[in-house]
């Protein structure tokens, strides 16, 4: 089998054993991998109604098909499980050298179940002389529990004694189960969102060592090779030159000048100190380098240092990118960018998601403004939007759960559900995941994206943003081709994440499904067309939400915060522009129609019978789905 | 603007690569009329020189193809011509969107 192993490594932390599970070859063709293979894997291992905190729970680690062939930007895995923070599908994408040893050692998928009594680093090996045995051993880790991010996968290493070992780990957020704990690889790359380190600390799992051998083999690499070094041609080109040059923090001025920088809680879309974070003034003042992920020729990567006279001058080194400077800085009202630097050094080092982070924040000092939060309850921090230090202390103290940290820790939507009196108005968030930096009201395809896209709001798996920041619509009016913009851009990126493609290489393509179809051919050897990828993406896009549906979504699930539909934007050039229910139904209404589903969200059987998705064409759905080919315990 | 002699007064806001490139974060422009797009990449290259190259495309015929005009905040310039008016901002920016 070239570009896959058929087959995932299952481990089990209660039981310790593990065994291969043969994955058929229809299901990668079908979800291609990434996380299209790796939703296929949860719908199939996660039992319906699980408890996200529970050992039910699957966390799922999954490479893909172009992991290996050193393709530009192919060095990705994807993580899913079921979200604590919503209930729904979680799934995150990250990078570097973990995913080529992910895919070494594990085959197509790494599935960890059950729950260890304590303090767990699971370590997998491979057998260089038999790569299709591996030795799973459960250590102890005591000795890691408290460790940063950062300092605990350097432990890690260190113990193995193998600076080869690849290391997946949660800092102490993960460990106090923060509902938006992050997974930390590689030097403090990031599985951000959705709360997958929860799940991680919730299975008492605090490492994840790889080691492997098995290899990696591609139908035509010759092919590959020439292709290869034409895509890398290209990604060096016009098609990226906004990432290679300021990366992602170039948004921050023009979203301001837009009038879609989210500030203050989304009550504004301009912030007054925009300047002062923007990616220009920090590449000017703060850049310390650049840096990229393992086989990626962009290096979007902007690492910052602190200019700063106090103790954190010209130390570490941070990566910086739009959401977690709009949502440490802008969404707080923070133009301080030493400030915003630590801020992220911080969620960085505790293991928690930026956005989520600073969107509860915000949630947070809006409280406290208005009166629903106090002195007594934040321990005495002025907790108001633009207190630099009291964003770092409160950020410490959600990290560790300490005092209004506990709280904040639930994230936006279940802290509002504590501290009630119509506070749940202003928590920003979607299905349960807080926004990303994109104001709905004056991007309303995005609004549409932001409000239907099954892991909650979310700019990665829908980027109908694009076509705001376009001449091909009024971003500021809605109409009836917002549905189908909205969809075909979901499908997109569940390509693209599937395969796994970096986003920011989408614009380096002739013909994007054209050519991923001939890549995906030349190497796994299986036909795949244009047509065929498509296919993929909509099955995909089907799959995740029918995901939801099992677990509980209803129409209702499919909306924006209140604050969005009730009151328009004050300044800037959108200043007035507000979006209504009615339009945001309307539209919601045009993408159900572009799915084909029913008025009120749900999947027709002839829709699932039409992409595969019928349990009568996946066959019994009682777990395991394959084979157990091996079943030894360590 | 007044009769086919005067020229069009607009400024052009940088983001990004062109504000490095040029150290300046606005330009302020007098276009003669008609105020095109051909007319406004010239006038650009003539008061900015850095940015050719960072930009605009080395033949000034052009935006490089992955920059982008958007007008007064408001609306995305596409490959068609526009005719400017007096007081026009325009937005140099990245056309790739998102991140």
């Amino acid at each position: 089998m070239y570009g896959y192993h058929g087959k995932a490594l299952i481990v089990d932390l209660t039981t310790r054993t593990h065994r291969w599970d043969a994955i058929d070859s229809d299901a990668l063709r079908q979800f291609i991998g990434g996380i299209g293979l790796g939703t296929y894997l949860l719908y199939r291992y996660c039992p319906p109604g699980a408890d996200p905190m529970g050992p039910d729970n699957p966390l799922l680690f999954v490479g893909s098909p172009l992991v290996g062939t050193r393709l530009t930007t192919s060095s990705k895995f994807a993580v899913l499980t079921k979200s604590p923070l919503t209930g729904f599908i979680a799934d995150s994408l990250s990078s570097s050298f973990l995913a080529t040893e992910l895919k070494k050692c594990c085959g197509d998928a790494l599935v960890i179940v059950g729950r260890s009594e304590g303090p767990t680093l699971l370590r997998v090996e491979g057998d260089a002389l038999d790569p299709d045995r591996v030795t799973v051993r459960f250590e102890d880790a005591t000795d890691l529990v408290g460790l940063g991010a950062a300092a605990k996968e350097g432990a890690v290493k260190e113990r193995l004694g193998d600076r080869r070992y690849r290391v997946a780990c949660i800092g102490p957020a993960g460990e106090a189960q923060v509902k938006f704990a992050s997974i930390s690889n590689d030097g403090g790359r990031q599985a951000g969102r959705c709360g997958l380190g929860t799940v991680m600390g919730s299975k008492n799992l605090l490492a994840l060592a790889v080691r492997g051998y098995l290899p990696v083999e591609v139908a035509e690499p010759d092919e590959v090779r020439s292709y290869g070094r034409d895509l890398s041609l290209r990604s060096l080109g016009a098609a990226t030159e906004k990432y290679r040059n300021l990366g992602t923090m170039a948004n921050v001025a023009v979203f301001n000048r837009l009038g879609t920088l989210p500030t203050r809680n989304f009550r504004e879309s301009t912030f007054e100190g925009a300047e002062q974070v923007s990616g220009e003034e920090l590449h000017r003042n703060h850049l310390q380098r650049n840096a990229s992920c393992a086989n990626c020729t962009i290096g979007c990567e902007r690492i910052l240092v602190s200019r700063g006279k106090d103790e954190n001058k010209g130390k570490g080194g941070v990566r910086m990118e739009y959401e977690s400077l709009f949502a440490l800085g802008p969404l707080c009202g923070v133009s301080d960018p030493e400030t915003v630097i630590r801020a992220a050094a911080i969620c960085d080092d505790l293991g928690m998601d930026t956005i989520s982070a600073g969107a509860t924040v915000a949630w947070a000092m809006e409280c406290f403004e208005r009166g629903l939060l106090t002195a007594a309850d934040t321990g005495g921090v002025d907790l108001r939007f633009g207190n630099g230090p009291a964003l770092l202390q409160v950020l410490e103290d959600i990290g560790h759960r300490r005092g209004i940290g506990n709280l904040l820790a639930e994230g936006s939507r279940a802290a509002a559900a504590n501290v009630g009196r119509g506070s749940a108005a202003w928590a920003m968030q979607v299905k349960g995941l807080e926004m990303p930096g994109y104001e709905p009201r004056s991007l309303k395809t995005m609004a549409l994206g932001l409000a239907v896209t099954p892991r909650g709001a979310c700019h990665n798996r829908s980027s109908a943003y694009e076509a705001d920041f376009s001449d091909r619509v009024d971003r500021l009016s809605v109409d009836e081709t917002r549905g189908r913009i909205a969809a075909e851009s979901e499908d997109f990126e569940a390509v693209l994440d599937s395969l796994i493609w970096c986003k920011f290489l989408r614009k380096a393509f002739h013909d994007f499904y054209e050519e991923s179809a001939q890549v995906y051919s030349m190497v796994t050897g299986w036909e795949m067309t244009a047509s065929d990828l498509r296919r993929c993406g909509e099955r995909i896009s089907n799959l995740k939400k029918l995901f939801n549906i099992r677990e509980g979504w209803s129409r209702a699930d499919d909306t924006l915060p209140p604050r969005t539909l009730e009151e328009p934007l004050p300044t800037g050039v959108a200043a007035g522009v507000g979006l209504s229910r009615e339009d945001l139904d309307f539209m919601i209404a045009s993408y159900y129609g572009a799915r084909g589903w029913t008025g009120d969200g749900m999947i027709p059987e002839s829709k699932l019978a039409e992409l595969g998705l019928t349990e009568s064409a996946w066959g019994d759905s009682s777990l395991p789905m394959g084979k157990p080919v091996s079943d030894r315990v360590e | 603007m007044n009769g086919a002699t005067a020229t069009v007064r607009v400024k052009v806001e940088l983001f990004g690569t062109p504000r490095i490139h040029s150290g300046m974060a606005a330009v302020e422009l007098a276009i003669p009329h008609p105020a095109d797009r051909g007319r406004l990449v010239a006038a650009l290259a003539e008061q900015c020189p850095a940015l050719v190259g960072h930009g605009l495309k080395e033949d000034l015929t052009d935006l490089e193809e992955s920059y982008v005009f958007n007008i007064n905040g408001l609306a995305f310039l596409g490959q068609d011509d526009f005719t400017l008016a007096d007081g026009d901002s325009l937005l140099l920016l990245s056309s790739q969107a998102g991140g």
